[in-house]
């Protein structure tokens, strides 16, 4: 007679056996279809494994490889940690797919060594758009942005054409919270939010249920933190901006901290984190230590009755959840806020908001005619209709409705400019960091925390600043090579209008860039 | 009877002089044009290996060459010493005019952005050179408007300042080339905005900077036209604040300041 043991050493051997046969099918596949010359295959690698966004692709491949007899879409799904490695191996190694998302991992240098600039063709319609309202327009301006996503500055060039496109809202287990106020009604304010979350505390303590008004973690939680931080300091962003353009920058901000123009005992500032004590308190204790997948996990089971988190997890949430979802906006108090509200101009805008992570072709591919159609393919109203549809995902494309689930996501424009938060770099963010946890202690808070940061938030914003300094000094050196070709090029080839364009704006950005570093450095020499 | 072999080849030959159209050439792999577009496309080390390194090669491939290695990575002090003297030897001895202007601005820039820290003085220094040897060249009026970018932010006493600006002014009111005008109308409105706290000024240098014939992107212009719709509506123009608010309500919907802008401009003609 078999023994239990024995059964579970074949069943193993059998699944060893198995994975190994398909994982050999798949390559000798590859293989094949490589050596076949009727089938041309075009991969597409990027990071995003929420759910939605690889299904859409997949729906949309199928759609082209219909209509494109001969053509397999295969698409490699790349988990964010490993993805920068993975691509560095992949372009140094000349073994990248045609299609990749660029973003973690490729900066300018290596879009420019590794991609092909698609400029001319953003210009050119997408012809697949023919017959809907986007018809003969050039394909960077069907989309809603003017595809800003696909353009890298430092180059002057579009080298790819994004997809994706996200804003951040409050998500509710709707059957959570009927069970804590009899309702299902959503939070109209901070305040609101505040004594639903009290609401919540008090429930669990009568049932005993182990819940928590807010699922954090330390990907999920600055969300909402700096999202409320960023409230308060909205109006002293307008002061505090010289430049008047209704923002200020992070090395502005440093400097502005270094002259003493503003310090953590400033008032908004000391609103700020008053607000990002009382939400922080209403999550779970440790969270602060938690990866995004405990939090998200946390919500799933129940446990919380909301979590902060960006569209891209929507599909995620929804269809992972055995509960209703709700979802509505990051709150913020209002500037009728008998407490806050003068320190706030209102809901900020999201008319800023861009289309991310644009699939750029490789040098390397075989087939970049074919990757580039296929991009036009996803690209065009219908295709990214069906797109969104499958992904609940954003739209990127102007017309294209995004899915009922998806719709409390679409962009805010009426709202104003955002405020800063305490993050100038580097050396700051891991000041604040480090001392978060005084400020979501039940025995300290702003206090503690404002006179444990201080003086290292000083010294860090000089870090910061120095480290900005001299990055900045390079990246103008490594301009001034760039901005001479240019230039040479356009005196070669005069009427070259795509020379003319990229020379005039390398030379702006490095212009622009050296008075901001000659500033940054003769104010810094001068606080000493 | 010739033979075949060389006969075919000399058809092919002349087939392909004849069927080359002028300055393709120049787009070829390998050739100078190549390297400058290499260049261009941050592919520093490709760009220097067509560059040749031979000191009777041209001046615009000697000129390659020496940013070449100015991109070079690791970055070190020899190949930067290497570059410096390259770009001296054509600043004073190279036969294409253009050139020379070039190498003597970038040997400028040596001091001021290639090395490990800034030598604020030297680059000073060898800026005001270039433009006093080719005051009428736009290179060389770039270098005068450099010169303003590594001087004026200096720390220094208040009247020591004065002093220095008021000679900066005096000598860059000769500048005409449309760029330099540009440039010089931003590094004064930025002197005026970042040291002197003059919002007057400020707005008087960016409205010419802003109707200005030189080309500004989009998106710097954006930012410049709330500046200047801001600094006007505090100095209490509101008609000049809405021109400019107006302009940039025009160019772009996509920006969070649309509509705080649009509230502003609102407020404002309901108060006129």
């Amino acid at each position: 007679m078999i023994n239990r043991e024995k059964i579970l050493a074949i069943i193993g051997v059998a699944l060893l056996l198995g994975t190994f046969s398909v994982s050999l099918l798949k390559v000798a596949r590859r293989a094949v279809d490589q050596r076949d010359p009727s089938i041309r295959v075009i991969r597409i690698a990027h990071w995003q494994l929420e759910d939605g966004a690889s299904t859409a692709i997949d729906a949309v491949a199928r759609e082209y490889e219909r209509l494109h007899p001969g053509v397999r879409i295969e698409q490699l799904r790349i988990p964010e940690r490993v993805y920068p490695n993975w691509v560095t191996t992949q372009l140094v190694g000349g073994t990248a797919p045609d299609l990749i998302q660029i973003g973690k991992g490729i900066d300018s240098e290596r879009s420019a060594r590794y991609f092909r600039a698609i400029t001319d063709e953003v210009l050119l319609p997408n012809p697949y758009n023919r017959g809907t309202p986007l018809e003969g327009m050039p394909w960077r301006d069907t989309y809603v942005d003017g595809m800003i996503g696909g353009f890298d500055d430092a180059l002057q060039d579009y080298y790819g054409a994004p997809l994706f496109m996200a804003t951040v809202r409050m998500y509710a287990n709707l059957g959570l919270l009927r069970q804590v106020t009899g309702s299902t009604e959503l939070p109209r304010s901070l305040d609101e939010l505040l004594a639903l979350s009290d609401r919540v505390e008090e429930h669990a303590r009568r049932t005993g249920r182990a819940i928590v008004p807010i699922a954090g973690s330390k990907y999920n939680a600055p969300i909402l933190i700096e999202r409320l931080f960023r409230s308060t300091t909205q109006r002293f962003a307008l002061e505090l901006s010289t430049s008047r353009q209704m923002t200020i920058g992070p090395d502005l901000l440093a400097l502005g901290l270094l002259r003493e123009d503003w310090s953590l005992r400033s008032e908004p500032i000391q609103a700020g984190l008053t607000l990002a004590s009382d939400i922080g308190r209403r999550m779970q204790p440790g969270f602060l230590h938690l990866a995004r997948e405990d939090a998200t996990f946390l919500f799933q089971q129940g446990r919380a009755l909301f979590i902060a988190t960006g569209s891209w997890d929507a599909t995620t949430l929804i269809q992972g959840s055995s509960f209703r979802i709700g979802v509505f906006d990051l709150p913020a108090p209002s500037p009728q806020h008998p407490e806050y509200g003068r320190f706030v101009l209102g809901r900020h805008s999201e008319a800023s908001v861009r289309s991310y992570g644009p699939f750029g072709i490789t040098r390397t591919s075989a087939h970049p005619e074919l990757a580039l159609d296929f991009m036009r393919f996803i690209t065009s109203a219908p295709y990214n209709q069906l797109f969104a549809d499958k992904s609940g995902w954003l739209p990127v494309i102007t017309g294209v409705k995004p899915s009922p689930a998806i719709a409390p996501f679409a962009p805010v424009f009426e709202g104003y400019p955002d405020g800063f938060f305490l993050n100038m770099g580097p050396d700051t963010l891991r000041v604040v960091e480090n001392n978060l946890h005084i400020l979501f202690s039940p025995a300290a808070g702003v206090e503690q925390f404002t006179a444990a940061a201080e003086a290292p938030l000083r010294r860090a914003a000089r870090g910061d600043l120095a480290r900005t300094l001299r990055i900045r000094n390079n990246q103008i050196g490594r301009a001034d090579l760039v901005v001479s070709a240019e230039e040479i090029l356009l005196g070669l080839h005069p009427d070259d209008a795509a020379s003319a364009r990229r020379a005039h704006g390398q030379h702006e950005r490095q212009f622009t860039s050296e008075i901001h570093h000659a500033h940054l450095s003769g104010a810094l020499e001068s606080i000493r | 009877m010739p033979h075949p072999i060389p006969c075919r080849l000399a058809a092919l030959l002349l087939f392909t002089t004849l069927a080359t159209p002028p300055g393709a050439s120049a787009r070829e792999p390998g050739s100078p044009d190549e390297a400058w577009r290499l260049m261009a496309g941050l592919r520093f080390s490709e760009a220097r290996a067509i560059f040749p390194a031979r000191a009777d090669a041209p001046d615009l491939d000697r000129l390659g060459r020496a940013l070449s290695l100015l991109g070079a990575q690791p970055k070190t002090e020899s190949n930067i010493n290497q570059a410096e003297q390259i770009l001296a030897d054509l600043a004073s001895g190279a036969t294409d005019p253009d050139v020379v202007v070039r190498a003597a601005l970038l040997h400028a820039r040596i001091p001021h952005v290639h090395r490990q820290s800034t030598d604020w003085t030297e680059a000073a220094r060898r800026y005001l050179a270039v433009y006093e040897a080719h005051p009428e060249h736009p290179l060389g009026q770039r270098a005068l408007v450099r010169h303003g970018i590594v001087t004026l932010f200096r720390p220094m006493p208040p009247e020591e300042f004065a002093s220095l600006f008021e000679s900066y002014l005096a000598v860059s009111a000769a500048l005409d080339h449309p760029d330099a005008l540009r440039d010089l109308n931003w590094l004064l409105a930025s002197v005026h905005e970042r040291r002197l706290f003059d919002p007057a000024a400020t707005l008087r240098h960016l409205e010419v900077l802003l109707a200005g014939s030189s080309p500004i992107r989009e998106i710097t212009r954006l930012g410049l036209l709330v500046q200047a719709g801001e600094l006007a509506r505090e100095l209490g123009d509101p008609a000049k604040a809405a021109r400019y608010y107006r302009e940039f309500l025009a160019t772009t919907i996509r920006d969070s300041r649309v509509y705080f802008i649009r509230q502003r401009l609102a407020e404002m003609e309901a108060s006129s």
